[in-house]
């Protein structure tokens, strides 16, 4: 999966008078974006909420077609993929969502949420077949089939509504999962299981997941690398464990700082930074991250920092730091 | 003697299914300038416990049993008039969704400045005045108290929370999940004003979150949680470092680490239980590792087993 200058711009509703102005204003929700991922890895995207991460993955996952820009899946451009194609390829490329409480039809049952890709492709006829590809399903995302086949979402926990939705996205058997946020809306004690579940199944049915987070703690427990985002831009993308010992941007930097720590090592005077993400619509000249920065120079004002490498494997797009 | 001391409560809420034990025989004590964490995961009665010492249980729910004295004087017994006099005033609550706690169609200052006008014979000037004084202190330019609340973002949003709830001089303030709504960025920088003030002005805080980093980061002493019941309870240091109970265990290790070697996360089977009809014995044993018959049939009781550290759990004696 590669993305090539990915741009989703929104338009903003606004009053007849400056329409006919020919004042046109966008939220530019993603602005440009460009990474690679490598079969089989954790792909990590992280940041603020409202940094365009979500979007990011909506349109990897041709949930919305992008304003402008490539994304290259397999070898080809999906971004421009004809209606017919789509289906076939949403076999290969599946998406899990936040909220196991909102996105599961409180209609249906278990074996109906599980089987319903199976129906939709077309993939197998019988009752009898599909039944044993949902119970195969349910059994490798850990639940009983036969106790929890024909229950439906309301009698289920958070976390067992999160595994039915894995089990949903993995009956196709895709290659790509796009993962946004899959444990942040789910109790503390069995957040680390769906974790675990996500990596296993990575290993065994060979997946290459990009996964989306505000945690940068459950981002560093899933992922093999990460690209953090702000408004709308990557700022930085390397290594994980690199990312996280070494940030090189000063937003990453204060990212990992304010991360509320649980070990006793030091009581730290949590560090903060000052202000607020600004506006989509207008977003500041020059480096978007300047009027917060404490080390922003001249040129940030003014120029535009490009993604560049620094260390091998090492991107940041950030004017203190000159290319290898 | 202790700010606030919360004995043996027991609230209770009747549904149609039956009636849910929310909160069971729980029982803390908050001292003065202390700032006491109140942790646990969704559903094992955090914020019901905060709810019950602010008296804002409303029906079907109630408070079936226990005290809560508040500088000496039991509140349960209290009218709601009385209490009117106590809340906001010397007991003040920061609630967790900002944006339903403002109201939209007044300014920011008559906002803050009724808060006081509520408790205190001043006329609106000063009112105003001391609003925009409170304004100072939690980081936000006096000028702004003609805005709405539209105009400013969650994390100022739940700043005004915090001014609100200081503006009376209050003695106790319960925070209850103020940086959850929050992002990375603002929690760091809301928490930093919590704790900040906490210091200044010698606040006693009771701060309920479901992140035990958080609790780790402005918190002296802490309470653990599961399904109603208190299971660990103790100084912030001593429980995170090593954790007793198995739940409390479970809890400090689902958290990933940033720092250090990355290890394979332990995860708890199962999920927690409805208090309808709650386990018998131990509420965890269906979940927990260790569990023996006695878990099954009795309830541990909350004992002393290290210098500041009690726990409800058969594998710890007392001391």
């Amino acid at each position: 999966m590669s993305v090539r200058e990915l741009k989703k711009w929104f338009p903003v509703r606004t009053g007849l008078g400056r329409l006919l102005a020919g004042k046109r204003e966008y939220v530019r929700a993603v602005d440009g974006v460009n990474f690679e991922i490598r079969k089989g890895e954790v792909f990590g995207l992280v940041g603020e909420s409202g940094c365009g991460k979500t979007t990011s993955g909506r349109l990897i996952a041709m949930l919305m077609a992008p304003t402008e820009g490539e994304i290259y899946f397999e070898g080809r451009n999906i971004a421009s993929i004809q209606k017919a194609e789509l289906k076939e390829l949403r076999r290969k490329l599946q998406m899990v969502f936040q909220d196991p409480y909102d996105y599961l039809s409180p209609r249906m049952s278990v074996y109906d949420i599980v089987s319903e890709p199976l129906t939709i492709h077309k993939i197998v006829q019988g009752r009898t077949e599909k039944e044993e590809l949902v119970a195969k399903a349910l059994q490798s995302v850990n639940l009983n089939p036969r106790e929890n086949m024909h229950k439906r979402p309301n009698e289920l926990s958070g976390g067992e509504r999160q595994r039915v939705a894995i089990a949903r996205a993995i009956i196709l058997q895709p290659r790509f999962i796009v993962a946004d946020e899959p444990v942040s809306m789910l109790d503390v004690s069995v957040r680390s299981g769906i974790m675990n579940l996500l990596l296993d199944m990575k290993d065994q049915l060979n997946l290459t997941y990009l996964f989306i987070t505000h945690d940068i703690s459950a981002g560093r427990y899933m992922c093999d690398r990460m690209a953090v985002m702000y408004l709308a831009l990557v700022v930085e993308e390397a290594p994980t464990e690199e990312i996280i010992n070494e940030p090189l941007h000063p937003y990453t930097q204060a990212l990992i700082a304010v991360v509320p720590a649980i070990d006793f090592t030091e009581k730290r005077y949590l560090a903060a930074i000052e202000g607020k993400v600004p506006d989509a619509i207008n977003p500041p000249p020059g480096c978007r991250f300047h009027p917060r920065c404490p080390y922003a120079k001249e040129i940030c004002h003014i120029e535009i920092p490009s993604l560049r490498e620094v260390k091998s494997g090492h991107y940041v797009a950030c004017h203190l730091f000159a290319s290898k | 003697m202790p700010v606030l001391e919360v004995s043996n409560l027991e609230t209770v809420f009747a549904t149609g299914a039956g009636l849910v034990q929310a909160v069971s025989d729980v029982s803390f004590t908050l001292d003065k300038e202390e700032s006491l964490g109140l942790a646990g995961e969704s559903g094992c009665g955090k914020s019901t416990t905060a709810m019950s010492i602010m008296k804002l249980i409303r029906p079907p729910g109630r408070i079936a049993g226990g005290k809560i004295l508040f500088e000496g004087e039991d509140l349960v017994p209290k009218t709601e008039a009385e209490m009117r006099q106590i809340r906001g005033k010397k007991i003040s609550i920061v609630f967790q969704g900002v944006s339903g706690a403002l109201n939209p169609v007044f300014k920011l200052g008559d906002q803050l400045a009724e808060a006081v006008l509520n408790h205190e014979q001043i006329d609106k000037d000063e009112a105003l005045k001391r609003a925009q004084g409170i304004l100072d202190l939690v980081g936000i330019d006096r000028s702004r108290t003609n805005n709405y609340p539209h105009e400013f973002s969650g994390g100022m949003k739940q700043r005004i929370m915090i001014a609100t709830a200081l503006i009376c001089n209050p003695n106790v303030v319960i925070a209850d999940e103020p940086t959850t709504a929050l992002d990375v960025i603002s929690q760091g920088q809301v928490l930093k004003l919590i704790d900040d003030l906490q210091r200044k002005l010698g606040l006693s805080l009771l701060l309920i979150t479901h992140d035990l980093s958080v609790i780790a980061e402005v918190c002296d002493k802490l309470v653990i949680m599961y399904a109603g019941k208190i299971a660990e309870y103790g100084d912030v240091a001593t429980v995170l470092k090593s954790p007793l109970h198995p739940y409390s265990q479970a809890l400090v290790h689902a958290f990933p680490p940033l720092k250090g070697a990355k290890q394979r996360l332990e995860s708890i089977p199962g999920s927690p239980p409805i208090l309808i009809n709650p386990p018998s014995g131990c509420r965890f044993h269906p979940r927990c590792p260790h569990a023996m018959d006695i878990c099954r049939g009795e309830v541990p009781r909350l004992v002393e087993v290290e210098k500041g550290q009690k726990v409800a759990c058969y594998l710890h004696p007392a001391k």
